[in-house]
């Protein structure tokens, strides 16, 4: 008696709470977290500047989530095992329960009166009391099926011999199969009562993995990181200006090795970049040492060419293996290929390490005349600096990695949720969910455009030994972007061809390093307009040197730029040699990925 | 099929009325089926089961009356103290309950209402639990 009672409680109170929690949705399916812009919410129309599945949100704006409060209930309902019609039946449950306690409090009671005469009155009670219980089953279809599921099983035992129908009749059987329905059903909902939810935002950029981000001290404990993605940008910033050091030095290269023609510029641009550029600097002076030895002893010679045999080998394995990244970094188009190129990107820094570990004490095995060469001191003045850079080159590219790995998904759901939700996450109850809440993304930390801000909702069940994996009930990515106009600079090789021809020109094109300070116009609307078209106009400031004296003119220029800047042309000046020119410039795609040529806002 | 609890109405059977008038007279629940279609027999089956079990210690009967004619005018009688009883209905009756003082019915189950072997068993004891109500208004 004391169980039926604790179940009654429990429903009585499931009632009343899912009475006032769980209503009927007769709408269509809504999403559980609605995403606005601050700005552009309407309360009059809710469904008004909804951000969908590819919504973009200016980079510094505020987003509004609203809480569907009850849907999530249902979802922690559901996530308990509890299903919808289980809700409906609560309160017939509950109906039920009161029938089958006053029954058993006449039966205890007595159906006979002081005299020992049965007690008629006590009797027509009990049957008042069935004639309800069996219309109540009868008159419910929901009940009525629940019966006949009791009903099979009851013949099922009472066929099988481990229920004797006379000692225990199927009248008690509905009585007990309804009450242990009920009392599961009660478990199942103080179950939900563990269940936590919770909400994490991730920023994802192009290269690296999703780093969570704060997206309100409702659901996270995690440090805001005030940034605010400048919308002008007029001067270059220090890696900006490195990276026009580097094009400089590139024009430069190309510019001569065109004259020699000794290789395609695509590999001259690819190994001109970053640690591979001193790579070969380092094998170019380690493959001279030999010709050092030529006024040694043959003994002696050999045993130079014999010390520093392998780490030429090692420098080929390394120039080999970094110069094939780009292409294999190109072809992965799923997980298979993902894991080849994660053994490369492996092998390259397990040997480069090597090598760097090795070059110092194979130096040291020298001969001290050729230790004391400017060479052998060159190669270790350059090696530290050199293996920063790589380390530096190998960190990004293992970032593709690791975005690729991020692109192609795997691994379980244990595993995605444990990626995505950090200890810094809430795990709320349901009476902690706010109904509406706002995310303020200056306070999410360094953004560029086509970031996105990831939106994931779990489930999680917080109870000692459950045996529920964490579920995803919502996710939603938002594309930021500076809205409307803003600048930038960008920094890019021109080709340049003069008009008309002077007379120290050799080439109709001269290769030469600019940068461009370019207004852009960002779409709400398309994010293809964004990523791909990105239509820019300005200013470009470039160095060529077309009298080819080695010194770089000046120049000005009207650009126009599109393709997210990665094409421009444009028609200028070149003040040193007073002549017109028109050019066009690209952006190196592979130097997006080994150098950090980018500007802060724009990718 | 042994039906142990119920009378089997053979109206070739000298005695068949008077059984039937005295198994109306004993203070006993009744379920009275009439027809002999599945249904009925269905009805019939489940309701001798029940009444194998007394209902709080009162026994309980079935009557079948494989042919709706036979003892009619003694039905009618017995289902127009029901006041929502359509005499015009007679013929589509499945069973009735009989209240063990009054005599009078109870509860009356149609066709529709004995589809499945849910629908039948919880119709059957409803109706038997309807006819338990008599025992104190009418003692």
């Amino acid at each position: 008696m004391k169980q039926i009672l604790h179940i009654l409680i429990a429903l009585c109170i499931a009632n009343v709470v899912l009475a006032q929690q769980a209503t009927p949705a007769a709408t269509p399916p809504q999403p559980l977290i609605r995403v606005y812009e601050s700005k552009l919410f309407d309360p009059t129309d809710p469904n008004k500047n909804l951000l969908g599945a590819d919504g973009i949100a200016e980079i510094n704006g505020t987003l509004t989530m609203k809480l569907d409060r009850d849907a999530i209930r249902s979802q922690m309902l559901g996530f308990a095992g509890v299903k919808p019609a289980d809700i409906s039946l609560l309160s017939k449950y509950k109906t039920l329960l009161l029938q089958k306690v006053k029954t058993q409090q006449l039966l205890q009671e007595g159906l006979e009166s002081a005299d020992g005469a049965p007690d008629f009155q006590k009797l027509q009670t009990l049957s008042i009391l069935l004639d309800d219980f069996y219309s109540s089953l009868l008159d419910d279809p929901e009940l009525k099926a629940l019966a006949a599921k009791a009903l099979v099983e009851y013949k099922q035992k009472v066929a099988a011999g481990t229920i004797d129908k006379r000692k225990y009749p199927i009248d008690m059987y509905f009585y007990d199969y309804f009450g242990q329905t009920a009392s599961d059903l009660v478990q199942k909902l103080e179950d939900a009562d563990h269940i936590k939810f919770i909400l994490a935002g991730k920023m994802r950029n192009a290269n690296g993995k999703p780093q969570p981000v704060h997206i309100g001290d409702d659901f996270d404990d995690i440090p805001e990181q005030t940034y605010v993605a400048p919308r002008w940008v007029f001067s270059l910033s220090e890696d900006q200006k490195q990276e026009l050091r580097d094009i400089s030095n590139i024009s430069d290269k190309l510019n001569k090795m065109r004259n020699s023609a000794h290789k395609q510029s695509h590999d001259a641009i690819l190994k001109s970049f970053s640690s591979s550029a001193c790579i070969d600097d380092i094998k170019t002076t380690i493959d001279s040492l030999p010709s050092l030895a030529l006024g040694f002893t043959d003994t002696m010679s050999n045993y130079v060419m014999a010390t520093i045999k392998p780490i030429q080998d090692q420098l080929i394995t390394i120039q080999n293996l970094y110069l094939g990244l780009p292409n294999t970094a190109a072809g992965v188009t799923g997980s298979e290929q993902l894991i080849g190129f994660n053994d490369k990107i492996v092998t390259l820094k397990t040997t480069t390490q090597a090598f760097f570990k090795d070059l110092p004490k194979t130096l040291d095995n020298l001969p001290n005349v050729a230790k004391a060469t400017p060479q052998v001191q060159q190669i270790l003045a350059l090696k530290d600096s050199c293996y920063a850079r790589f380390m530096r080159d190998f960190n990004q590219v293992n970032s593709i990695y690791e975005a690729l790995k991020s692109a192609f998904g795997g691994g379980d759901a244990e595993a995605r949720f444990n990626n995505a939700i950090s200890d810094q996450v809430k795990r709320l109850s349901f009476n902690d969910i706010p109904q509406e809440t706002t995310i303020d993304l200056t306070q999410t930390g360094n953004r560029k455009n086509g970031d996105q801000l990831i939106l994931q909702a779990f489930l999680q069940m917080n109870n000692a030994g459950a045996d529920l994996k964490p579920q995803q009930i919502f996710r939603q990515e938002i594309t930021l972007q500076q809205i409307a106009m803003y600048s930038e600079v960008k920094v890019n090789m021109i080709l340049a061809n003069p008009e008309p021809d002077l007379k120290e020109q050799k080439h109709k094109f001269a290769f030469a390093p600019s940068y461009s300070v370019l207004f852009h116009w960002g779409s709400r609307k398309s994010k293809f307009y964004n990523e791909y078209i990105n239509i820019g106009v300005g200013l470009n400031f470039s160095s060529p040197d077309f009298d080819y004296d080695g010194v770089p003119e000046f120049a000005a220029s009207v650009a126009v730029s599109v393709f997210k800047d990665f094409l421009s042309v444009g028609y200028g000046y070149d003040f040193g040699v007073d002549s017109k020119f028109f050019f066009i410039g690209c952006r190196i795609p592979f130097a997006s990925a080994a150098l950090p040529i980018l500007n802060s806002v724009d990718k | 099929m042994a039906l142990e609890n119920t009378f089997i109405y053979d109206p070739a059977a000298p005695d068949a009325g008077a059984q039937f008038t005295k198994i109306l007279q004993d203070e006993l629940i009744l379920m009275v089926v009439m027809g002999k279609d599945a249904k009925a027999t269905a009805v019939v089956t489940e309701a001798d089961d029940q009444a194998s079990l007394t209902m709080f210690g009162v026994k309980r009967k079935v009557i079948w009356l494989p042919d709706h004619k036979a003892e009619k005018a003694k039905c009618l009688q017995i289902l127009q103290s029901l006041t929502s009883f359509d005499p015009t209905q007679f013929d589509t009756i499945v069973a009735f309950s009989v209240k063990p003082v009054s005599d009078k019915a109870a509860d009356i189950l149609f066709p529709d209402e004995v589809e499945d072997e849910i629908s039948t068993l919880l119709r059957i004891k409803r109706a038997f639990a309807r006819a338990g109500q008599d025992f104190r208004t009418n003692i």
